[in-house]
């Protein structure tokens, strides 16, 4: 197969972070969830080095969706799947809205624009696993259905949604680039969800016959 | 020292050809060129249109001194958007592309800029990845990016040690400071950022300040050379000492409302009353 380094290096920069990246993948159908927000990448992928991060899988500053979450989320996985549809095509909300209900039956709307009309919310406040008070980065994801885990204001943009042995964590506001610039907050909040991740695993283990 | 101004400061109805012809009878040496800020030099400008501005300003013998824009504020590299990065990255380049077909060496950036939805920690870090891709592409062309201190503006890099370790970050020698004497307002002194910056100043841009009276809905802070609170004497004595031999950019935000032309010959002699020492 004729490979680009232009083509490589977007597969690259669309590929999830993780765990499950030492995982097989051949075979997997994939519509390939593509990066949209790099500095959102840098900074997950910076605050998950040399960590344990068993258990978890990050999509970082996605736009579309990928086929292959599910089975991921059944199969034991705590994916955080962070949206950045405010900062990609229509066609990409579409396919994400459409991944998004059909395997988990979240309901997801169209990004706002946090600092439209005048509004200045400006702090994501996550309650799940730990509470973290995070600035919002300028478009947001409203989401509804699971477990509301994060608003802007009064808008749900974060949600939880068990499913099968696992649990996808969807963020409509993204995270990543807080946790590059240093925020604690962030940081702690990662640090909280890896321990989630890794108690998901825990259990999956010991209910396993 | 030589003497430049901008083609941001003709009148729309003179055009370039009559503009540059008053630029050369008002005594300057060169000409600055401002991309997206009028209607000859835009991103649509080709190359050999560029050329052709460059016969022009030849003919009238002047020579460019720096090329800027006035793109990034509404495109700035610090953007959250990367699709308004990207766009950036290309009118910067663009830039410095033209920056070498008009034979200058030096093109302005605003470079990062903080607002309440955009802020400071984001802007830092994203600014000087930006420019160090940048600072490559500039290298090659051999055209300096000088970094202008927009400070009140811009709400970025307030301070000239700030402004140091910002230029220290970016570790590029062809990245720098295109140093406003006037834009430093009540927060500092612009002879205290010559001493610290000395040769990493690319070009000056000049025009007076009105440190403490803030601005007031259309009123401006800035005014000609020697009306305002600068101390130029202490201007002149810091570029003596740090070897600045360089350009003095005109940029005169407060205009002549009458006689518009005027401005231009006011500046000139105020320049050149400033060059010569005698203040």
């Amino acid at each position: 197969m004729d490979v680009s380094r232009r083509f490589f290096l977007g597969a690259l920069a669309a590929a999830p972070l993780g765990s499950a990246l030492t995982g097989p993948t051949r075979g997997e159908r994939s519509s390939c969830s593509t990066c949209a927000l790099p500095e959102s990448r840098a900074g997950f992928a910076r605050a998950l080095a040399g960590r344990d991060a068993a258990g978890v899988l990050v999509f970082p500053g996605a736009a579309g969706w990928d086929d292959t979450i599910e089975r991921r989320v059944r199969g034991g996985r705590l994916v955080i799947f962070e949206s950045a549809s405010g900062f990609a095509e229509a066609r990409a909300l579409r396919e994400q809205r459409a991944g998004l209900q059909d395997a988990f039956g979240l309901r997801i709307d169209y990004p706002v624009t946090v600092w439209g009309q005048g509004r200045r919310p400006s702090y994501l406040d996550l309650g799940w696993p730990v509470r973290a008070h995070i600035r919002d980065f300028s478009f947001a994801v409203p989401v509804r259905g699971g477990e509301a885990v994060g608003w802007l204001g009064p808008l749900p943009v974060a949600a939880l949604q068990r499913a099968g042995a696992g649990a996808l964590l969807f963020l409509g506001s993204p995270v990543g680039p807080a946790l590059g610039s240093g925020d604690p907050q962030a940081h702690d909040w990662l640090s909280s969800v890896l321990a989630a991740a890794l108690s998901l695993g825990r259990r999956k283990a010991s209910s396993s016959p | 020292m030589k003497k430049s101004i901008g083609d941001n400061m003709f009148l729309k109805e003179w055009g370039f050809d009559k503009g540059l012809a008053l630029v050369k009878k008002a005594g300057y040496d060169g000409i600055e060129l401002w991309l997206g800020a009028t209607p000859w030099f835009t991103l649509e400008t080709t190359d050999a249109q560029v050329r052709e501005l460059r016969r022009k300003i030849d003919d009238a013998g002047l020579v460019v001194s720096n090329v800027s824009n006035s793109l990034d504020w509404d495109r700035p590299i610090s953007s959250r958007d990367p699709r308004v990065r990207e766009q950036a990255t290309r009118h910067i380049t663009r830039q410095i592309e033209t920056a070498q077909i008009l034979g200058t060496d030096a093109i302005l950036v605003v470079a990062g800029i903080v607002t309440e939805e955009t802020p400071y920690q984001e802007v830092y870090p994203r600014t000087v990845e930006a420019l160090q891709k940048l600072a490559e592409t500039a290298a090659r062309a051999r055209v300096k990016i000088g970094c202008e201190n927009c400070c009140s503006e811009q709400r970025f890099l307030m301070s000239p040690r700030e402004f140091k370790l910002f230029l220290d970050d970016v570790a590029s020698p062809w990245v720098g400071l295109h140093l406003d004497v006037g834009n430093i307002h009540d927060t500092g002194f612009p002879e205290q950022w010559i001493e610290i910056h000395g040769p990493r100043i690319t070009r000056v841009h000049v025009k007076d300040v009105m440190r403490h009276r803030g601005r007031c809905g259309n009123e401006s802070v800035y005014t000609n050379l020697f009306l305002g609170d600068n101390n130029w004497k202490a201007i002149l004595e810091a570029f003596r000492k740090v070897g600045y031999d360089g350009w003095l950019i005109a940029e005169m935000e407060a205009r002549y409302r009458h006689a518009h032309d005027q401005q231009f010959y006011d500046t000139a002699a105020a320049m050149d009353r400033f060059i010569s020492g005698q203040l």
